[in-house]
C-alpha cells in the first residue's frame, strides 16, 4: 500500500534520509519510530509529495507520491508534524475549508470526531492551545473517511485521557481495515497500536520489526525501594541483575524472569516498585545489547 | 481553478482591496476637484515655487490644459506607484509565500489537487485582483469626474490610459508573484517582491531629477509606462505595452514552472 523504496533526500547541511526502505501493507497500522531529528518528517513529506527525492521513490497504491499526489490525496488523510493552520479561522471554518478542498460533503464522521475528542470547534484556531490544535489536525485527517492515513507524531500535545482515546480510535480504524503510517518518538504509543515498526536513526532505517518480537527482546527495568538494608542484600544475593541507585533503591533489569523477581521481592520488605519509562534510545540499546550505541 | 481556494483568496484580501480602492478614489476625487481650466497656471506657479528637481522626481511635470492631462500628470506620474503597489505586493505575497512561510500551504497541497492547479488558481486570483482594482478605480474616478465636470474628460483616452496602467501592473505583479512562488520564507519573498519594484521606482525618480541623471531611465521598467506619450499618440507606447506584457508572461510562466518543480519544506 505505502512503499518507500531506497529513498534518499539530503539537505544542504548534510542531514537528511539515506536509502530508507519500508513497506506498509493494506490494513496495517505501521509505526515509524525515531528520536527527534532522525528523519521521520523528511520521509513523511516525501510520502505526501511535498519534496523531490535525490533518489529512490515513495509509492502509494502503486502511484508515485510526487507525480500523482492529486490522485493519491483523494483517499489520504494527513496529520502534519508541525501544526500550522489558517489562524483566523475557527475550527469549523477550517473543517469546512478542507472539506470544500477535498470535495467531501458528508459531515457525520466529522461531527462524531468533534464529540469524541471534545473539541470546542467554534473557537478561533489562534486562540487554541497546542492540544486543541492537535485535535483539529487529528479530526481533519480522518473526517473525509480516507483509506490511507499518514500521521506525524499524532499525540503530541494531547493529555493522557485524549491519548488513550486516540489509541482506542486507531484500534477501531484498524478493524475497519484502514492503512495507517504513524510516526512517533514514544514507544508506548506505537506498542499499543501497531503491528510492525521501522526504527530510524540519523536518517537510516536501523530495524524493521514486529512489535511482538521487539517487545520480547526489550528488557524491563524496575526501581525497587526497600524498607531496610537487609532486603537490598537479599536482592544482590539473588540471580537478578541488580544495580544500586542509592542506599534504599535498586534498579532491576529483567531477562524474561519476572516470576523470579516477584519471588525474591516477596521475601523482601518493599516500600514501592516503579517501572522505568524507556526512551527509544534505551529500547534500542536493550534491543541490540549494551555494546551497540545509537 | 480550485473554487474553495479562490474563495479563500478573495476572503483574505477583500479588506485591503476595498480600503485601497476607496483611498485611491478619494485621491482621484481630491485631485479632480482641484481641476480648474482657468487656474492651471496658478497651480503651475505654485509648483514652480518648489525646487524643480523635487517636482520632476515626483513626476509632476506636465498638467496640460485638459482634465485628462491634469489627472494623468497628477496621478499617473507618481501616485499610481503608491497605493496600487502596496496592494500588489501584499496580495501576491499572501497568495503563496505567506502560506508556505506559515505552513498553511500544507493543507492545500495535501488536498486532492495538483500543484499546477494550485498555482494556476493563485495566478488567476492575482491577475483578477490587480485588474479589478484598476477597473473599479477607473469607473469610480470617471463617475467623480463626470459629476464634477460633465463632459470634460476624454473618456476613451482615459480608459486606454487605464488599460495601459493594468498592463504595467501585470508586469509588476508578475515579478512579485514570482518572488512569492519561489520563496521558502516570508523574508525572501518580500525582499525580492518589494526590492525590485521599489528599486525601479527609486531609479525612475532619480532619472527625473535632471538631465545628468536621465540615462538612469534605461534601468527602470517604469520607463515603458509613459502616459504623456500615450496621450500624444506616440508609437513608443506600443513597444512599452508589448514589453510589459512579455515581462508578465515570462514571470508568471516561470512562477508556474518553479512552483511545480520545487521542494516545499512545510
Amino acid at each position: 500500500m505505502i512503499k518507500v523504496d531506497h529513498l534518499t533526500k539530503t539537505y544542504t547541511n548534510g542531514n537528511g534520509i539515506f536509502d530508507v526502505s519500508f513497506e506498509v501493507n493494506k490494513g496495517e497500522v505501521f509505526g515509524f519510530l525515531g528520536p527527534n531529528g532522525a528523519g521521520k518528517t523528511t520521509t513523511i513529506r516525501q510520502c505526501l509529495g511535498f519534496t523531490n527525492a535525490n533518489s529512490g521513490s515513495c509509492t502509494i497504491n502503486g502511484l508515485d507520491s510526487r507525480a500523482h499526489s492529486d490522485i493519491i490525496h483523494k483517499n489520504l488523510g494527513y496529520l502534519p508534524g508541525e501544526i500550522a493552520f489558517f489562524d483566523d479561522m475557527t475550527g469549523l471554518q477550517y473543517f469546512d475549508f478542507i472539506q470544500a478542498l477535498h470535495g467531501y460533503k458528508d459531515k457525520t464522521l466529522r461531527n462524531d470526531l468533534i464529540k469524541r475528542f471534545e473539541l470546542e470547534s467554534d473557537r478561533k484556531i489562534k486562540k487554541m492551545s497546542k492540544g486543541m490544535k492537535q485535535k483539529v489536525a487529528l479530526i481533519s485527517a480522518f473526517m473525509n473517511n480516507p483509506d490511507v492515513i499518514i500521521l506525524d507524531e499524532p499525540t503530541s500535545g494531547l493529555d493522557p485521557l485524549m491519548q488513550q482515546r486516540f489509541i482506542e480510535f486507531i484500534l477501531e480504524q484498524k478493524i475497519l481495515g484502514k492503512t495507517i503510517l504513524m510516526s512517533s518518538h514514544m514507544f508506548e504509543e506505537v506498542e499499543r497500536t501497531c503491528e510492525r515498526v521501522a526504527i530510524i536513526k540519523e536518517g537510516r532505517i536501523v530495524a524493521t520489526e514486529k512489535i511482538k518480537d521487539l517487545k520480547e527482546k526489550i528488557q524491563k527495568q524496575y526501581v525497587v525501594t526497600t524498607k531496610d538494608k537487609s532486603s537490598i542484600q537479599k536482592l544482590f544475593k539473588s540471580n537478578l541483575e541488580c544495580h544500586q541507585v542509592n542506599s534504599h533503591q535498586v534498579e532491576i533489569t529483567l531477562h524474561n524472569n519476572t516470576q523470579e523477581m516477584l519471588e525474591v521481592l516477596g521475601s523482601c520488605q518493599i516500600e514501592s516498585i516503579d517501572s522505568i519509562h524507556q526512551s527509544i534510545e534505551q529500547i534500542f540499546i536493550s534491543y541490540y545489547g549494551k555494546g551497540v550505541s545509537l | 481553478m480550485i473554487r474553495a481556494l479562490f474563495n479563500y483568496n478573495i476572503k483574505t484580501n477583500r479588506v485591503l482591496f476595498v480600503s485601497l480602492v476607496l483611498v485611491m478614489t478619494m485621491y482621484y476625487s481630491i485631485m479632480i476637484s482641484m481641476y480648474d481650466p482657468d487656474s492651471i497656471d496658478a497651480i503651475q506657479a505654485m509648483l514652480d515655487a518648489f525646487p524643480q528637481e523635487m517636482i520632476s522626481a515626483l513626476g509632476f511635470t506636465n498638467f496640460g490644459d485638459t482634465l485628462l492631462t491634469f489627472i494623468s500628470g497628477y496621478i499617473y506620474g507618481f501616485l499610481i506607484f503608491l497605493f496600487p503597489m502596496i496592494f500588489t505586493i501584499v496580495t501576491n505575497h499572501k497568495l503563496i509565500a505567506s502560506l508556505v512561510d506559515k505552513g498553511s500551504m500544507i493543507s492545500i497541497v495535501a488536498s486532492p489537487h495538483s500543484r499546477l492547479k494550485i498555482i494556476t488558481t493563485q495566478l488567476l486570483t492575482s491577475i483578477l485582483m490587480i485588474s479589478s482594482f484598476f477597473i473599479l478605480t477607473t469607473i469610480l474616478s470617471m463617475v467623480v469626474a463626470e459629476l464634477m465636470f460633465p463632459h470634460e474628460l476624454d473618456i476613451s483616452m482615459y480608459i486606454k490610459l487605464n488599460l495601459y496602467t493594468i498592463v504595467l501592473y501585470l508586469a509588476i505583479s508578475s515579478i512579485v508573484f514570482f518572488a512569492s512562488s519561489i520563496a521558502n520564507d516570508a523574508k525572501t519573498s518580500l525582499s525580492i517582491g518589494v526590492g525590485i519594484p521599489v528599486s525601479f521606482l527609486v531609479i525612475q525618480m532619480l532619472s527625473g531629477i535632471g538631465d545628468q541623471f536621465k540615462w538612469l531611465e534605461n534601468f527602470t521598467m517604469y520607463t515603458l509606462f509613459d502616459p504623456q506619450k500615450m496621450i500624444d499618440g506616440e508609437s513608443f507606447v506600443n513597444i512599452g505595452i508589448a514589453t510589459l506584457l512579455l515581462i508578465s508572461m515570462l514571470c508568471y510562466g516561470a512562477s508556474i514552472y518553479y512552483f511545480n518543480k520545487r521542494n516545499l519544506y512545510i
